[in-house]
């Protein structure tokens, strides 16, 4: 997890769920933690409620592996947090992960999993 | 609002942070901070508020654990780079790839294994090193469980390192503590502002009737605020208030602990009952958490309305009625000391306004000392020596085990030069190490825990003689953490004993090893040091043990001043069940009557006190001719009282004049007999008999004792009555039918005492079924209690001592007899040139003398330098007694050439041919 930037994508692939989640958020546009965190929870994706550490964690994780970028605070503003915006990398590596989901997705509708689901609505 | 909820949150969370790894706390600390807040602004409601908080210190907890586990991960993976795959059979074999964490687990759990089955195939250094450690843990885990809970656990009163208890120290008295009356309690409560609450205690013995059962019980008369002062509670029921204390108030009365299992079973429907004491219907209102008894043991607390002499009017308005105890509550941010300083002042004031309640109206010194100190006084020292003994056993211990690790070590060479060739690095060779001795180490532990488990129920009666804070020794968590840090400890030092193959000479180790396993010089010389250290510290405790066992042999020879053998003793106390002063007597009278009959009975006293199990009661007393010198206190004497048969039955000589006889009566002339040291010191020259002396102590006038002159009729000689090893008091005797007085019984018998004893309890019974009896023991059974706490204490440091002695002596065996099997090769060229073979068991013996020698000197130097540091537990024998030091040197002198004795005599048998072949 913390190895340099690799130029494939799939490497970084299966993405954990709140990741995944951090780079659709940030594909509107940058964002502190705690807005990362509260799009996600309104999203209702099921995730529950987010909590710093685990965020920041995930965070830092994903800057080092180059899926986002972090711009820290000028010094006299210290107190706002990093911004954290979506790389190129992180963008690919999402439409990645989005295939892979997808073909699942297919793979679980072969099984009837979904129209069941949906047909006992 | 937000402002009050962070204020709540934020120093724990800030604090929290310091769980993350300083790199991520650095980044994301502030931010991770500033998102809680921001999270906290939009919570609704102090529920959400809560759980906020709470999931935020479990997230920040948990993935500080994860970030920690995945920080050693990465520097394992950056330090050994290289490591055996898992086709790797056993350790020590090179890879060339990374290994991943899961292959590592894997790798542990093969080195584990590896380990085991080393140690299974040299059963007997797996077991020396586990029992040599087991007994050195076990004992420190012992004593360290009696110090932590007696001295470090926090007492369980509520605030309990603020309660204080205050002692009156009258100038030139005898009594170091003479207690308060209660006008002067008023005083100080009124004017100490170092104090928050002030708290009354006095205990007195009361018969209580249960369902017309009689209890002879320990009272404490309390003031309400005492359990607000003392911050206990009730298990049960309520405690006493302020309320409770009018005269107007009914009396009531708290059970404790262990008196309401004892006397009630633990039944909670005692609350609302009511029993009969002192005439009064007194209600029981609660029970009192369990708490140690200070300053003495007590069965029930009542408040002041419950005890008749408290109602007095001289208890309530005399300034010298001083029976009276006081603890008190510091108020915040006071000391001891700042306490002691205000009282001193107080108590100077007072003299001021009140000198004639003053003797000679000099000031007395309030003394203000913490509860705790004062629970654990006696204890302290005792236990703190047990605690470095125990020490010394485990240096001993530790030192034999690396002695054998390193013995095993050297053996081992080859096999560790192997690895080494074969790729295994130095780290890799000492998690090896580590991995066995961390086994079993904690093989020892374990050990350890089952002797310490074992021992613990003695070690409590043991700490019960010295502090009422035994109950509360257990073996918990702080116990086992001690075992834990001590076994890894060892683990980790003895890992580093061995010397590891030296990677840059691997070529001519290879070659060494493959020729002969020998022992480097340092190694040995490590392991000479370690005997050397073995035996001084074996000495020290040989030393301790010497100098306890004087002290019991010299307290044990003590003459006592009475004939212990066959006198059985038990309190029936009369006086105060309604009876009157006449009936009191007629009573004893009855019962001496039908005691005397019983078969075996040779003797009968009904006396105030029974020797080696009293207090002293000593009072003001003049004596005719005698001036006390101006500006000194009147001398005290001890008040007793006896039946005229008293002497005799307990075989102490009268010296002079005659014991009291039956026409020592009320009606007759007031008679008293003094004790030989009470004599020496008033008469030196003359004849006591005849000469007068009278009670002039104010305290009298409150327990019925008249001021009258009255006319010594004998001298008898001296008793130890309170402890063997103190010096007789001044002791007057009054007859026991003069002024009557509530009793024990003392009887001497001509078979066993013991087997008396239901017969007189029958007769007592018989008389008044009612009648409480008490501590029936025999007069041989007190003194044995009198002489336990040096028994134990000479027995435990006895015990750590025989037990440093044998570990010791393994230790010079083993060292001399690897010694010898190294040097076998050497033997036998010596013999094959001409030695002979008492010349070599002469070699081998110097060797262990030298030894010895060393040790002893050591040990020596070390004794004198500690020994003096137990002489307050000593009895009639210096620290540094030049008998014990020799003796005990002599004892150890003979081990140690026994132990060297076996190895040596084995080098000299060595056969010349098979010792030049020897490997």
């Amino acid at each position: 997890m913390a190895k340099q930037s690799a130029p494939d994508p799939l490497a970084h692939l299966p993405l954990h769920p709140l990741e995944f989640q951090v780079l659709l958020v940030l594909m509107d546009g940058g964002l502190h933690g705690y807005g990362i965190a509260k799009t996600i929870e309104e999203k209702d994706t099921r995730l529950g409620r987010i909590y710093p550490t685990n965020l920041y964690r995930r965070l830092r994780d994903m800057a080092r592996s180059g899926l986002v970028s972090e711009t820290r605070p000028s010094a006299d503003r210290n107190n706002r947090g990093s911004t954290f915006e979506i790389t190129p990398l992180g963008h690919q590596v999402a439409v990645e992960e989005a295939h892979r989901l997808e073909g699942m997705v297919l793979d679980a509708r072969r099984h009837k999993l979904l129209v069941d689901r949906l047909g006992s609505r | 609002m937000s402002r009050h909820r962070n204020s709540l949150g934020d120093p724990l969370l800030r604090l929290a942070l310091y769980t993350l790894p300083a790199s991520f706390r650095r980044d994301y600390g502030a931010q991770i901070l500033s998102f809680h807040r921001q999270r906290l602004r939009d919570a609704d409601s102090p529920w959400s508020v809560f759980a906020i908080w709470l999931c935020a210190m479990i997230d920040l907890f948990w993935y500080a654990l994860m970030e920690r586990i995945s920080d050693i991960k990465s520097i394992t993976q950056r330090t050994t780079p290289t490591y055996y795959t898992s086709r790797a059979e056993s350790p020590g074999t090179p890879i060339t790839s990374q290994a991943s964490w899961k292959d590592r687990c894997m790798n542990f759990i093969r080195e584990f294994k590896y380990a085991v089955r080393g140690l299974i195939q040299t059963p007997g250094f797996a077991l020396a090193f586990v029992v040599t450690l087991g007994l050195g843990i076990g004992a420190n885990t012992a004593i360290f469980s009696v110090v932590s809970g007696v001295l470090l656990r926090p007492l369980p009163h509520d605030g309990g390192d603020r309660i204080v208890y205050l002692e009156q120290d009258m100038a030139e008295s005898a009594l170091p503590n003479v207690t308060f009356s209660v006008p002067e309690i008023r005083d100080y409560r009124a004017a100490a502002t170092t104090l928050s609450g002030v708290a009354e205690f006095s205990a007195l013995t009361f018969t209580m009737l249960t369902n017309d059962e009689p209890w002879r019980i320990r009272s404490a008369i309390v003031s309400g605020n005492y359990f607000d002062v003392m911050g206990l509670d009730p298990v049960l029921g309520r405690s006493m208030s302020e309320a409770d204390d009018p005269e107007t108030a009914s009396p009531v009365m708290m059970l404790t602990y262990d008196f309401w299992h004892r006397a009630f079973g633990g039944d909670s429907s005692v609350v609302g009952e009511t029993v009969r004491m002192n005439g009064r219907t007194i209600d029981i209102i609660g029970v009192l958490e369990p708490v140690p008894d200070y300053p003495e043991r007590i069965d029930v607390f009542v408040n002041t309305v419950s005890s008749p002499h408290h109602m007095s009017a001289s208890m309530g308005h005399d300034r010298q009625h001083r029976m009276t105890q006081v603890f008190a509550r510091l108020a915040p941010g006071q000391t001891p000391v700042s306490a002691d300083v205000e009282l001193d002042a107080i108590a100077h004031r007072l003299v001021g306004e009140y000198p004639e309640t003053f003797v000679d109206g000099a000031a007395p010194g309030v003394t203000v000392t913490p509860l705790k100190q004062a629970l654990t006084s006696n204890a302290r020292l005792t236990l703190l020596v047990l605690l470095v003994a125990a020490g010394f056993v485990l240096v001993i211990a530790c030192a034999n085990v690396a002695n054998l690790t390193l013995t095993r070590g050297i053996r081992r060479d080859r096999e560790l030069t192997v690895r080494a060739v074969l790729g295994a690095r130095r780290g890799n060779l000492r998690r090896l190490l580590l991995i066995e001795n961390v086994i079993l180490s904690l093989l020892g532990a374990a050990l350890g825990l089952v002797l310490a488990t074992a021992g613990i129920g003695l070690l409590i009666a043991y700490a019960a003689r010295f502090t009422p804070r035994a109950s509360e020794i257990v073996m918990d968590g702080w116990v086992l953490t001690f075992t834990v840090v001590i076994a890894v400890g060892a683990a980790l030092l003895f890992a580093f004993v061995p010397r590891l193959p030296d990677q840059q000479r691997l070529g001519t180790a290879t070659a060494r090893v493959s020729t002969r396993t020998t022992g480097s010089v340092a190694g040995r010389r490590t392991q000479r040091g370690l005997v050397i250290a073995q035996l001084a510290v074996s000495f020290v405790l040989l030393i301790g043990a010497g100098l306890f066992m004087k002290t019991l042999i010299n307290l044990q020879s003590i003459d006592p001043g009475f004939d212990t053998d066959n006198v059985l003793t038990m309190e029936v106390p009369a006086r105060g069940a309604g009876r009157t002063g006449a009936q009191v007597l007629a009573y004893y009278a009855t019962l001496e009557e039908r005691v005397v009959a019983l078969p075996g009975v040779t003797g009968f006293a009904v006396a105030s006190m029974i020797p080696l199990s009293s207090t002293p009661f000593l009072f003001e007393v003049g004596v005719e001719g005698h001036q006390v010198e101006p500006a000194r206190r009147q001398p005290q004497a001890n008040f007793r009282a006896a039946t005229p048969g008293y002497f005799r039955t307990i075989g102490t000589p009268i010296l002079r004049g005659r014991p009291f006889d039956g026409t020592d009566n009320a009606e007759s002339a007031k008679v008293v007999v003094i004790n030989q040291t009470m004599a020496d010191y008033y008469f030196p020259t003359q004849d006591p008999i005849g000469r007068r002396l009278r009670w002039t102590d104010p305290q009298f006038q409150f327990i019925g004792v008249g001021d009258e002159w009255r006319t010594i009729v004998g001298v008898v000689a001296d008793t130890r009555d309170f402890a063997l090893d103190e010096l007789p008091l001044h002791s007057v005797f009054q007859p026991f039918a003069q002024e009557s007085w509530s009793g024990a019984l003392l009887i001497r018998t001509s078979g066993s005492p013991t087997a008396l004893a239901p017969s007189v309890v029958r007769v007592v019974r018989d008389l008044n079924a009612n009648q409480p009896i008490e501590n029936i023991k025999t007069l041989g059974q007190l003194r044995a209690e009198a002489t336990a706490p040096k028994r134990l204490n000479a027995t435990l440091i006895g015990a750590f001592a025989v037990l440093a002695v044998i570990i010791a002596a393994v230790g010079v065996s083993s060292v001399l007899a690897f010694s010898v099997s190294r040097r076998t090769n050497e033997f036998g060229i010596r013999l094959s040139l001409g030695a002979d073979q008492r010349r070599l068991l002469g070699m081998i013996l110097k060797e262990g003398g030298v030894l010895l020698v060393v040790g002893l000197a050591i040990g020596g130097a070390l004794a004198l330098g500690v020994s003096r540091f137990v002489s307050g537990l000593l009895f009639e024998v210096q620290s540094t007694d030049p008998v014990t030091f020799i003796s005990v040197g002599a004892v150890l002198a003979a081990v140690a050439f026994v132990a060297s004795f076996a190895p040596a005599w084995h080098a000299s048998r060595v056969e010349p041919v098979k010792a030049l072949r020897a490997d």
